[in-house]
């Protein structure tokens, strides 16, 4: 497609050692290995309740499930949020509901979704570990994905007018928008609320791994399953060691993962000027520099780009001829899919109405009063984070968005400000 | 003066020319939450013919860029229609490129991958779109910067590959929204210097360019046609010719005598010198009772324009004065306006002479200025006086700015509201006629 010389990105790499090389082959054989040897586990008969050993040597078993569970969890996560925010971001009649739903949806705790979630899998795939390891999963991603969903979306939202239109006035395809200004804009944000969402991933990783349903007892091997099991048996010791591992882990993430990740998203930084101190990663300098990276880059991924790229401005150019029929057809479609939403939500408000009117005084008023106290404790935690998190006062002149984002009734005159705060 | 009409010198010598690019009766009107409706463009027709370099110029708020996206097809007119070459058009103009005022790069592409982008989206091939791009890049004396990327570009190099990027797609109109503006002067005065030698030496493979700005300047030097628009609603107020040979010289006396008489024309919003009513000719504006714009002008502006013109012997000729400042006529504009709205200097046929008002404001001292402002202030300038009564009018002699934005917002686009209550919020707080609260929001009489 392109000779190599040509491409001028290829003009600053230096060429790398071999070294480099064996080492990620090496790291991506073994990468493989491990998924191959988890999926097969995944596969297995249906064991709900493993036994979980808390001998040192289970250890980094035990670890790799963990942290495969969390990566499947957050490719969902990443997925379903771009989905997401993008259709909220684009379609104002979708948006009206989507982000009222989207605000419950992230308030509601993990804890909450378990029973209905894990009961649903299980009787997805009854015969296989597969259910209850998705069940885990799951809740997982239910308490990763919303505020990744927020970021995506409000990250849409905001990118600069001028952008957009010479985005339209140069007819940019779909593709070229996503890939060229809507995903690289939005890269930043999504990056820290990647790191923010896996962390909070391993606070909820010990309750999806272990826990009691009505009279069924539900082990899946893993570390939150071990540190629960260990701390029951009072065995401080394994406790310890799992800790370590935990630790270990989050540590190894954060230097292999997300310090490159951040290193390399730092081009998307929307700035008109260079920043004088870039983060760094000398893992990512190291992959950047492998000649088999780029050669897979060149030989691959490249010529892939380009047919996609030029697949989608074919049909963009095609697209011209009959607009009337298909803008028919799609709202069509728009419309038979609100329906179907709107029947299912319907069915769903109707079952849990049985439900509810099944229950009796005594217990709707208990339901009353423990939602009181919960309430309760929300706020405090709430007072207390708050009088942590937000300075005694505001300072003369509040962060710029902090002001965009206020309403127009408490706009102020920038201009006037310095003179304000002069003596 | 040789000042001609487009319309009646196209009939006259050319025998109907096609227009690229027409405006037909197309306005603009924006609907408020309240439910009033804004005009921001009074129906108007615009044309653009090929071989043509035209400039709509026109003062903040007279709706040009608004114009220019219309022309393109960005936005869609609330009425009229515009036509491309000889069918109405739906959607985008087909061949288009627009530089923008801030350049509009994608900060995560190389200067070359930008250049690319338009290209790529019409489905052209790797190879085929490298070597177009890079030749447009040498084309505007970007070459050895492909594999930068734009923040490492001064701002000067960031506008080339603006035009780069909208070159290379070969468009038949070419679309500038105040190019230049973003620009130190030194910098946008040598890349005017580029284009125009592009342009006149048909390297550009464009037939028309289309540039939208406030510097009056900037449109003599560069245009062959020059549309002023006026504002509140925006309208066409003169569609004038320019004759003067190219190069063109800042300093010859046509050069002067066109700036002049564009500055008589804006500076003089009652009078109308637009072209007599022909078949084509833009329709009179709608009687409107138009709300009086205050120009968006500090008070120390104020007083150093008078305190510079009295040092002048209290007189002086508009352009002499901005070339001797160093700066932009355009730039002056504001002030001039303000000034003249104050009362404090009288502008006639591009010379600008301080009143007794002016001068007694001028030479006294802090105090007095702000007293003699503030009764200048309440006697010209109607929202002032608004705000003042309102206050006057209540107990507490207190009222939250939303209620005069709520005034404003009738007449105006919501952002353009903003910096008008922000303008007379400044020169409210100067003259001491209210103090504002920037933490409720609020303003407050100020006790005397």
């Amino acid at each position: 497609m392109l000779k190599p010389q040509a491409h001028p990105s290829m003009v600053e790499e230096r060429p790398g050692r071999s070294w480099t090389d064996l080492l990620i082959f090496s790291l991506g054989l073994a990468l493989f290995y491990g998924v191959l040897t988890l999926a097969r586990g995944w596969l297995g008969p249906f064991t709900p309740a493993a036994e979980i050993s808390r001998s040192v040597r289970a250890l980094p078993g035990y670890t790799a499930y963990s942290v495969l569970r969390m990566a499947v969890a957050y490719g969902l996560s990443l997925l379903f949020a771009l989905v997401y925010g993008y259709v909220a971001a684009y379609y104002p009649k979708a948006e009206r509901f989507m982000i009222p739903v989207l605000d419950i949806m992230q308030s509601i705790p993990v804890l909450s979704f378990l029973p209905g979630v894990m009961l649903a899998m299980i009787a997805v795939f009854p015969h296989s570990q597969m259910g209850v390891e998705l069940g885990a999963i799951l809740l997982i991603f239910t308490g990763q994905v919303w505020n990744m969903a927020f970021s995506f979306y409000s990250s849409l939202k905001s990118i600069p007018a001028e952008l957009h239109e010479a985005a339209r006035i140069y007819r940019f395809n779909v593709w070229q928008r996503l890939t060229r200004l809507e995903l690289p804009f939005s890269a930043l944000g999504l990056v820290w609320n990647s790191m923010v969402s896996v962390a909070t991933g391993w606070f909820f990783l010990m309750a999806c791994e272990m826990f009691v349903l009505g009279k069924r007892d539900f082990r899946l091997p893993g570390l939150g399953s071990y540190l629960q099991t260990a701390a029951s048996a009072g065995d401080t010791i394994a406790i310890l060691w799992g800790l370590g591992a935990m630790i270990g882990v989050i540590v190894l993430l954060d230097q292999l993962v997300w310090r490159p990740v951040i290193a390399w998203a730092d081009k998307f930084k929307f700035e008109q000027v260079e920043s004088s101190i870039a983060p760094r990663s000398a893992l990512l300098e190291l992959l950047q520099r492998s000649p088999a990276l780029a050669y897979l880059r060149r030989r691959a991924v490249q010529p892939l780009a380009e047919h996609l790229m030029l697949f989608f401005a074919r049909r963009a150019g095609r697209r011209h001829s009959p607009p009337g029929r298909l803008a028919e057809l799609r709202s069509w479609a728009g419309r038979a899919l609100a329906v179907a939403v709107l029947a299912g939500a319907g069915y769903a408000l109707l079952h849990v109405g049985r439900l509810v009117a099944g229950l009796t005084w005594a217990e709707l008023r208990d339901v009353l009063r423990g939602a009181g106290y919960t309430l309760l404790r929300v706020i405090a935690a709430l007072a207390i984070g708050a009088a942590w998190a937000i300075p005694p006062e505001w300072p003369s002149a509040p962060p710029r968005a902090w002001r965009a984002s206020r309403s127009r009734s408490c706009r102020s005159p920038p201009r006037s400000r310095p003179r304000r705060c002069s003596p | 003066m040789r000042l001609r009409t487009i319309p009646a010198q196209r009939d006259q010598i050319m025998t109907a020319p096609e227009p690229i690019v027409e405006a037909r009766e197309v306005e603009k009107s924006y609907l408020q939450p309240e439910g009033n409706q804004i005009e921001v463009i009074a129906p108007t027709n615009l044309a653009i013919y090929p071989e043509s370099f035209v400039a709509l110029l026109g003062p903040s708020g007279s709706g040009k860029s608004t114009m220019l996206r219309i022309l393109t097809g960005l936005i869609p007119p609330s009425a009229g229609e515009v036509r491309w070459h000889d069918g109405p058009l739906s959607g985008l103009l087909p061949n288009v490129a627009i530089v923008f005022q801030n350049f509009a790069l994608f900060p995560w592409l190389t200067v070359l991958e930008n250049v690319e982008a338009p290209l790529a989206a019409m489905g052209q091939h790797a190879i085929e779109r490298r070597k177009r791009a890079i030749k447009m890049l040498d084309t505007v004396g970007l070459d050895g910067f492909e594999t930068a990327y734009p923040k490492e570009l001064s701002g000067g190099m960031k506008q080339r590959v603006g035009f780069a990027r909208a070159l290379v797609v070969e468009p038949d109109v070419l679309f500038m929204d105040e190019p230049f503006s973003a620009l130190d002067v030194l910098t946008a005065e040598n890349l005017r210097g580029e284009l125009l030698e592009l342009w006149t030496s048909k390297k550009m493979p464009t037939r028309a360019i289309f540039m939208v700005t406030h510097n009056i300047e900037e449109a003599v030097l560069l245009a062959d046609r020059i549309v002023v628009l006026g504002r509140n609603p925006g309208r066409i107020r003169a569609d004038l010719a320019v004759d003067l040979p190219r190069p063109r010289d800042r300093k010859s006396a046509r050069f002067l005598e066109l700036v002049d008489h564009i500055y008589k024309v804006l500076t003089q919003p009652d009078v109308e010198h637009a072209p007599p009513s022909g078949p084509r000719a833009p329709r009179t504006a709608p009687s409107y009772p138009a709300y009086p714009m205050l120009p968006h002008a500090r008070p120390g502006g104020i007083a150093g324009l008078l305190e510079i013109l009295i040092d002048r012997g209290g007189k002086d000729d508009l352009f002499h004065l901005a070339d001797e400042l160093v700066m932009e006529v355009g730039d002056l504009l504001p002030i001039i306006e303000a000034s003249s709205l104050l009362q404090f200097i009288h502008v006639q046929e591009g010379d600008v002479e301080v009143t007794p008002e002016g001068k007694a404001f001028a030479e006294a001292d802090i105090l007095t200025r702000k007293s003699l402002f503030k009764e200048a202030a309440l006697k010209h300038v109607t929202l002032l006086r608004q705000i003042s009564n309102a206050l006057r009018a209540k107990s507490d002699g207190t009222l939250p700015d939303d209620f005069f934005s709520d005034i404003l917002d009738e007449h105006f686009s919501q952002d353009e509201a903003e910096r008008q209550l922000q303008t007379a919020i400044n020169w409210g707080r100067y003259a001491e006629i209210f103090d504002y609260d920037a933490k409720s929001g609020r303003l407050h009489l100020t006790e005397s």
